[in-house]
Formats: structure tokens, C-alpha cells, sequence
């Protein structure tokens, strides 16, 4: 489990998370919703470790030890994983060199042998194959005149390839198409288990029909102010944010 | 020799650079000349036919069986090259290498330069000239391993025919010795040159091109750089429109380690007779050290004496992005990992543009043994 207590955030000396408590429960999916400036995108970069961020208090605890004493590449090698709202493009990387080297870290983090490159091409096509996309996204440089569907499928194979422990998707709906949310839906889907947290950011609830989360949380003004189940997501659709004001 | 204490009627009207030599500038090309070196023994010998040129000390050892060799008199070259030491090494030189290309290669045609006398000054010339529609790469390396506190002075004098293509590859690596190129490159109507350029010295290293296009002549240059540890590596271009419908394309990349000193000087010249010419430069220099000790002098320039044309240039420095750092560390790469990938990156958009595999992977090599040493 993740477990964030009073967590205090600024980006640029102004304070945007003030106090924020959230507890992420093992092998649940977990949904942040919430106005625009509420903090949301801050909260998933002060969990990776995003050097835009400053925390002034508060601590991030995960598997009893605390992240935020972790660089961002510990983070991530404990299992923590951030598809990003908007992917950077690292033209001149190989889209699968990067990807066998960030696997090859993990493995050698976890004590496994690590894949040779005709193992790992065998493993990314059968994952290209599953999420619909081109076997040219091999030779791509990473992310690099990817079309906006394409980035966030390419943020999901990362996913499966690198089965993080806990997973959080920074608005990984915007921009899709129908049958890109659908490929990326099934992706997160297939990746649902006991042993996996879902922290998923985002506007609006297609996605949600989609992954169908366990608990709803509303971020505003730096804090979580409402948690509920998946009938809140309706009940925000249909009246907005007010209602949470007007409790 | 010193050269700079040769006598003047020696060198005729040839008045050798200075430090406040335009084009030297920032080369401190006094340091570099003010040694006392011995001229090496240039032979003529009857060299050994292979499938590569050879150049030991001056000397053609070796010849390749694809292209026709031979030593001729050096005709003084261009008399309107800007640089002095191009003419100096005309003068220096007993007879210029001649390589003709007279039918397209299969295979790209090597050059090895070799010194292997210390404190030795060498001096020489060569010329390719590829003929009408013929297509040729030609690679060139240099090997001084066994020698140290030398200078080489040396040129070629290029020249692409109508309808001919020439890749021309330099891969230098460069640790114990300085060298000075000075070049003169014309390209005939419709010729097209490809010039990639890659200097992983820790010496003093400047390559001077004089490059005039013909019309519808191609130039695409391309120049990796990666300077660490004190040296100094340059390269300066004046590229000449002449002929209508003439295209240049420059780009540079440099890489910069700490206390490194780097030069690039692009001049883009569009003559009246040069219209609907096409002329793009662009330099980008990463800085990878401590900024303090960095020198890096971008000086884009344009002479344009026409209005029908497209020109443009630009230059610009900086460090890593910390986005594209950020984004391979949230992927469990370590920050030194992270930051090779990325000058890695970096250099492989001119690594890759080399036709050859097997020759992209010789550079890739170069550049992995600099970038890991030290």
C-alpha cells in the first residue's frame, strides 16, 4: 500500500498541496478527480520525484519505507510508475534500447537475469501486438513524432514491460481516440491484479467506464475533500464540483 | 623547422596565420606553429597495392586497386582560398597525391593517415576528383599511435564532376599530436557532396573548407565534435554560392566536456550569380562540464549579395534537458546511464547520416571509447 500523510508541495515557491492524506490500497484502483489547479498533476510529480517540486512536509510511505528519501530511478526500480500527462520526446533514443535498459535495471534491482536483445524484441512485439500498435515503434526514437494516441500507448507498453507495483496515470485519456482508449483501457485492464495499485488522474469518467475503479477521490485546493465510490463520478458529471463545496 | 622562423623568400608572398588571424582566432594557432619540429622525409616509393590509401609521414605507402593514384606536381590550387597554410602546404608539398574516381565504388574508398617519427613537422596534399556520374565515399582515419608532438599540415582538394556524388568521412581521434586541414572542395553543376566530419580529439585540431558551388550543386556538411580535457577543435566553412539553384546545408554538433574550447565559423556567401540558391546552417553545442572552463565560439555568418534566395542560420548552447533526464530516470535509469543516453542521442542524428554500416559502427566505437576515457 501507499500511504500519503499531510504531504505539503510547492512548484515555483507557491504551495499547491496543503496537507494532503491519501491511502492507496493494494490491488485497488484508485481515481483522482478534480478542478483544474487542484494539484492533481503535482501530487503524481511529487511522487516520482519530479525536481519541479518541492516538499516542505509530510512523507509518502510504500512498502514501510519512505519514498521521498528515494531518488527519482530508486522510485522507480521499487515499483513506481508515472505514465506522464505529456510524454517527452528524446529524439536520437531508440524507442527499444531505452526499454530493455530500464527492464534490465529492474531486473538486476530484483536479482534477475537480465534479457539479451533478441529476448526482449521477442517480448515488446508480443505487447506492441496487444496494444494495437506498429512494429515500427521498435526503430522509433522514444517518443519522437509520436501522434498523441501513440505517446500514451507507448507510456502503457512501458507499464506492462516494467510491471510496476504501483502504477499512475496522469490524464492518459486526453487526446485519444475511441479505439485508443479502448487499447489503452485493455491494457490496464490486463495489468489489474492483487499485487497492483491503480492511481489514476483524470477529467472525465469514459475512461472510468472503462476500468471501472474501486474508490473516487476528489482533489481540491491541495487536499483530498471527498472520497467515495463510483456513483460520485455521476453525481460530479451532472453537477459539477459545487457539490462538493455545498457539503 | 619552425615555421615561424622560416625565411620569408622561402615562403614567396605566403604571410603565415597569427593569433589575430580572423579565421585562427580563437585557435591560438601561434602555440600550435612555434615548435621546433623536424620536416619529415617525403619519398617517392613504389607503394603497395591494396584495397586502401596509405600515408606514412608524408610518404604514399600504399595504394587502392579501385581508383587510379598517381603523384603529380601541385599546381598551387586555389589562389583565392582564404587560408594561408592551404597555400603554404601547396608550396611545402613535392608532389600532391592524385586519387581519380573514374567509375563508382562499391565499397567506401579508406584513407590512412599515419605518423609514427616524433616531434616531426608533415607536410602533404592530396586530390580526389570524382568524375561525371560517378558515386563515391571515401573514409578517412588517422593512426599516431606511435608517434607524439607532431603536427600534420594537410589538404584535399575535392572536386565532385557534373551529376557525381561524393561521401566523404572523416573519423579522427586524435590524442597526441595537432593537425591542421585546410581544403578546398568544388562542386560541379549538379554535383552533390556529403561531408561528415567527426573529431573526438584532446588535441589541437582545425580543418579550414573553401567550398564553391556550381549551379545546382548539393553540399550537405555535417561536423560532430566532442572536446574535453583542454583541446581545442575546430571547424571553419566558407561556403560559396556561384551557380543558380545551389544548396548548402550545415549542421553542427559539438559536445562539450570540461575545458574544452571549440570553434565553429560558417560563412554563407550568395554571389548575384547564385539566385534561387538555398543556403541553411545550423550549430548546436552541448555542454556537458563545468561551464566555467568551456569555450565555444558559434560564428554564423551570411553574405548575401541577391534577393531571390532562402537563407537562414542559427546557433544555439545549452546543457542536457532536464525533461528527457527526468524522463529516463522515472524508468529506473541512473543518472549517469541517463546522461549517456543522451549525448549518446546527441551525437547519433550525424552518426547515423554515414551511408556505411560498418563505418557508422567504426564512429559509434571512436566516439564510445572518448566519451568513456577519463
Amino acid at each position: 500500500m501507499l500511504e500519503i500523510k499531510n504531504l505539503k508541495a510547492q512548484i515555483e515557491n507557491k504551495e499547491i498541496l496543503k496537507g494532503l492524506n491519501l491511502k492507496l490500497e493494494k490491488g485497488k484502483v484508485h481515481a483522482i478527480m478534480g478542478p483544474n489547479g487542484a494539484g492533481k498533476s503535482t501530487l503524481s510529480k511529487t511522487i516520482v520525484g519530479h525536481y519541479e517540486v518541492k516538499v516542505t512536509d509530510g512523507e509518502i510511505l510504500f512498502d514501510d519505507k519512505n519514498v521521498l528519501d528515494m531518488e527519482p530511478e530508486e522510485r522507480a526500480l521499487n515499483g513506481i510508475f508515472l505514465s506522464f500527462q505529456n510524454p517527452v520526446e528524446v529524439p536520437g533514443v531508440n524507442n527499444a534500447y531505452f526499454l530493455r535498459n530500464a527492464l534490465n535495471a529492474k531486473r538486476k534491482f530484483e536479482g534477475k537475469e537480465e534479457l539479451n536483445a533478441a529476448e526482449f524484441l521477442k517480448l515488446m512485439k508480443s505487447h506492441l501486438e496487444q496494444l494495437g500498435m506498429k512494429k515500427d515503434m521498435i526503430q522509433r526514437s522514444l517518443n519522437e513524432g509520436f501522434s498523441g494516441g501513440e505517446k500514451k500507448r507507448n507510456e502503457i507498453l512501458q507499464m506492462e514491460i516494467l510491471e510496476p507495483k504501483v502504477v499512475i496515470l496522469d490524464e492518459i485519456d486526453s487526446g485519444l481516440d475511441i479505439d485508443a482508449l479502448k487499447a489503452v483501457s485493455e491494457g490496464i485492464n490486463r495489468l489489474k491484479s492483487e499485487d497492483r495499485t491503480f492511481l489514476v488522474i483524470t477529467h472525465y469518467s469514459r475512461i472510468l467506464d472503462y476500468i471501472k475503479p474501486d474508490y473516487i477521490h476528489v482533489l481540491q485546493d491541495g487536499k483530498i475533500v471527498k472520497t467515495g465510490g463510483y456513483d460520485l463520478v455521476h453525481a460530479l458529471e451532472a453537477e459539477g464540483y459545487k457539490i462538493i463545496d455545498e457539503e | 623547422m619552425n615555421l615561424l622562423e622560416t625565411p620569408t623568400q622561402t615562403l614567396n608572398n605566403i604571410v603565415l596565420p597569427t593569433n589575430k588571424t580572423e579565421h585562427y582566432r580563437h585557435f591560438n594557432i601561434k602555440s600550435v606553429l612555434d615548435q621546433n619540429l623536424t620536416q619529415a622525409d617525403v619519398q617517392e616509393i613504389e607503394p603497395k597495392v591494396s584495397n586502401s590509401i596509405e600515408i606514412t609521414n608524408g610518404t604514399l605507402t600504399q595504394i587502392s586497386e579501385n581508383v587510379v593514384v598517381t603523384l603529380e606536381e601541385s599546381s598551387g590550387g586555389n589562389e583565392n582560398h582564404f587560408d594561408s597554410l592551404y597555400k603554404l602546404s601547396h608550396h611545402l608539398s613535392k608532389k600532391i597525391v592524385s586519387i581519380k574516381v573514374t567509375s563508382s565504388l562499391e565499397e567506401p574508398l579508406k584513407i590512412l593517415h599515419k605518423i609514427t617519427e616524433d616531434s616531426a613537422l608533415v607536410v602533404y596534399r592530396i586530390k580526389i576528383e570524382v568524375a561525371e556520374n560517378v558515386s563515391a565515399s571515401v573514409f578517412e582515419e588517422f593512426d599516431f599511435s606511435n608517434a607524439s608532438n607532431s603536427l600534420l599540415i594537410y589538404g584535399y582538394d575535392l572536386k565532385a564532376d557534373a551529376y557525381a556524388n561524393l561521401e566523404f568521412v572523416r573519423d579522427q581521434k586524435n590524442f597526441v599530436n595537432n593537425v591542421i586541414g585546410s581544403h578546398q572542395v568544388d562542386i560541379e553543376k549538379n554535383g552533390n557532396v556529403e561531408l561528415k566530419t567527426f573529431d573526438f580529439s584532446i588535441m589541437k585540431n582545425i580543418h579550414m573548407y573553401n567550398i564553391d558551388l556550381a549551379e545546382y550543386a548539393n553540399l550537405d556538411s555535417s561536423h560532430l565534435v566532442y572536446s574535453k580535457e583542454n583541446a581545442t577543435l575546430g571547424n571553419v566553412l566558407y561556403v560559396n554560392h556561384i551557380g543558380k539553384h545551389s544548396v548548402s546545408k550545415q549542421t553542427a554538433k559539438y559536445i562539450l566536456g570540461d575545458s574544452a574550447h571549440a570553434i565553429f565559423d560558417g560563412k554563407i556567401r550568395v554571389e548575384n550569380s547564385a539566385a534561387y540558391s538555398s543556403a541553411k546552417q545550423n550549430s548546436k553545442s552541448l555542454i556537458l562540464g563545468n561551464k566555467a572552463g568551456v569555450r565555444m565560439y558559434a560564428k554564423p555568418q551570411l553574405e548575401i549579395f541577391i534577393d531571390e534566395l532562402e537563407a537562414s542560420h542559427g546557433s544555439s548552447s545549452g546543457q542536457l534537458d532536464n525533461k528527457q533526464l527526468f524522463y529516463l530516470k522515472s524508468r529506473g535509469i541512473n543518472e549517469t546511464e541517463a546522461k549517456k543516453m543522451l549525448i549518446l542521442a546527441f551525437a547519433n542524428e550525424l552518426i547515423y547520416k554515414v551511408k556505411d554500416e560498418a563505418l557508422q559502427e567504426k564512429i559509434q566505437e571512436s566516439f564510445n571509447e572518448v566519451h568513456t576515457k577519463g
